[in-house]
């Protein structure tokens, strides 16, 4: 639950603001944990890249895994000099990287410069076309644009088909099809991230969802209850199956024994919703919702 | 012809859709704003609940909907508008079945003074301290969808709007306190009516 372990941390840094080895164990979980924090990261990088920048051993690979936390960072919060500084840091370090190259092609990137960025990408790319990381960046530069999405999404189609196993591309497909409010390719892309990751309680409920969109209610049931198996406090499942218990209920068809076991599910559901919501001061307006799915 | 209704902003309301904004900054976020309809003013926007920061998807839409109607007869308000801030730069329209649309037509379904408030991208509200919101209101309906027409002069802030209290809220860090419906389902303790973050 690293999530948690986040708000943990925070709260005691809050207690001890100077705890330089706090700070960096917080940036170590945020950057394991790929959590968007960026203005903090700005605000306290430069404390700790002095504090790795000197001492007995010298400059460490955590050090540079800081620098280029902080240049994300800082292209996320506008802050462009900044940004600028940590990259010149790195290509001195690092001359022929083709990872600093990528970077430099970011900062491009976040200052609108989408030409010159693609410029870049296509440099990287002519040495070495199984670069998957640039290659995805040019995807980035057309989803960047409203009027280019269309594009976007016709690239990204490409690129799986000779990368199919990358997960987070068919998570950003997916994504950008429910942009689109396409919600069957959506779909799609969500069964792939289901098959590749089956424990994963994220996409099944995603997956879940996308399906009570589209009226699929006895599949999307399903995938809460599976969600629900695979992470018993989720709230957002007990009120999927809830809701699909009740929409199946209203369905045309629906035999007797059908409507016993949607009622069945359906007050399962409730009393999870209820024990979930039990010493918290949203019981009230949490009951009324319940009155309502009762009904 | 109905006469065109017009709907006058309080702070509380737009300070909270702004923090808001500020939090999720590399997102779409969307909300609710609710308040009162009829009087002098026509309708007054008191406060905004915030929604979601990931994709707006039925189940969870509808859930939140119920907790806000519900919240809504305690109070004696009603919903009066859907808010939408757009993940883009170049993103500046609410599109034609688009989430946007539908929502709203939805909303509007059962109070049919409600409109889309759209944040626009391209304003510099605090430079130029005005809102920064387009304001789409009902033109017609047919079979259920509605569609929208844009009219911004009908949307002003309060008389007594404190624009130095907007500058102040959005430039600390305030909008790490708010919450949202995406948050509340992730953690029921929290509150996504954020009844005391301008307090």
């Amino acid at each position: 639950m690293e999530a948690e372990s986040l708000e943990g941390l925070f709260k005691r840094l809050n207690d001890s603001p100077d705890d330089v080895a706090l700070l960096r164990e917080i940036f170590r979980v945020l950057r394991m944990t790929s959590t968007r924090y960026s203005e903090f990261v700005v605000k306290n990088g430069q404390t700790i890249i002095n504090s790795l920048s000197g001492g007995w051993f010298g400059p460490s690979e955590e050090l540079w895994s800081v620098i280029e936390q902080v240049f994300l960072a800082a292209l996320d919060t506008n802050q462009i000099e900044v940004a600028s500084k940590q990259l010149s840091l790195m290509r001195k370090q690092f001359p022929t990287s083709s990872k600093v190259d990528r970077l430099t092609g970011m900062l491009k990137e976040a200052e609108g410069n989408y030409d010159a960025a693609e410029d870049t990408y296509n440099l990287i790319l002519a040495r070495d076309e199984s670069d998957s990381l640039t290659r995805k960046r040019l995807i980035c530069l057309l989803k960047a644009q409203k009027k280019k999405r269309p594009q976007a999404i016709e690239k990204m189609n490409d690129y799986l088909k000779d990368f199919q196993a990358d997960v987070t591309a068919w998570k950003e497909l997916g994504d950008m099809y429910l942009d689109e409010q396409q919600y069957r390719f959506a779909g799609f892309c969500y069964e792939e991230l289901i098959a590749a990751e089956p424990l994963n309680f994220h996409y099944t409920l995603r997956y879940a969802e996308i399906m009570f969109t589209l009226g699929e209610f006895n599949i999307a049931r399903k995938y809460f209850a599976y969600t629900l198996e695979l992470n018993p406090p989720n709230v957002r499942a007990m009120y999927g199956m809830a809701l699909a218990s009740k929409a199946l209920n209203a369905q045309k068809g629906v035999t007797a024994n059908d409507k016993k076991e949607n009622d069945d599910i359906l007050n399962f559901s409730i009393t999870q919703i209820k024990s979930r919501y039990n010493n918290t001061p949203f019981k009230q307006t949490s009951d009324a919702v319940i009155t309502q799915l009762e009904s | 012809i109905q006469p065109t209704m017009n709907y006058v902003i309080e702070e509380e309301a737009y300070n909270k859709a702004l923090l808001h904004c500020k939090k999720y900054a590399y997102a779409a976020v969307n909300g609710v704003f609710i308040g009162k309809v009829g009087g002098k003013d026509g309708v007054v926007v008191e406060d905004y609940v915030a929604l979601f920061h990931s994709h707006t998807l039925a189940p969870m839409l509808e859930v939140a909907l119920m907790m806000i109607e519900e919240q809504c007869k305690k109070q004696g308000s009603e919903i009066v508008g859907y808010f939408q801030a757009n993940e883009l730069l170049d993103d500046t329209e609410i599109g034609t079945n688009s989430i946007a649309s539908r929502v709203g037509n939805k909303i509007n379904q059962n109070a049919s003074n409600s409109a889309i408030f759209l944040f626009d991208n391209t304003a510099s509200v605090l430079k130029d301290t005005r809102l920064g919101l387009r304001l789409f209101i009902k033109q017609s309906e047919s079979q259920g969808t509605v569609s929208w027409k844009e009219s911004n002069k009908n949307l002003t802030p309060q008389s007594n709007f404190d624009w130095r209290r907007t500058v102040q809220l959005l430039t600390t860090d305030k909008h790490t306190r708010l919450n949202d419906f995406d948050n509340h389902l992730e953690d029921p303790s929290k509150n996504f009516f954020n009844p005391d973050l301008l307090k």
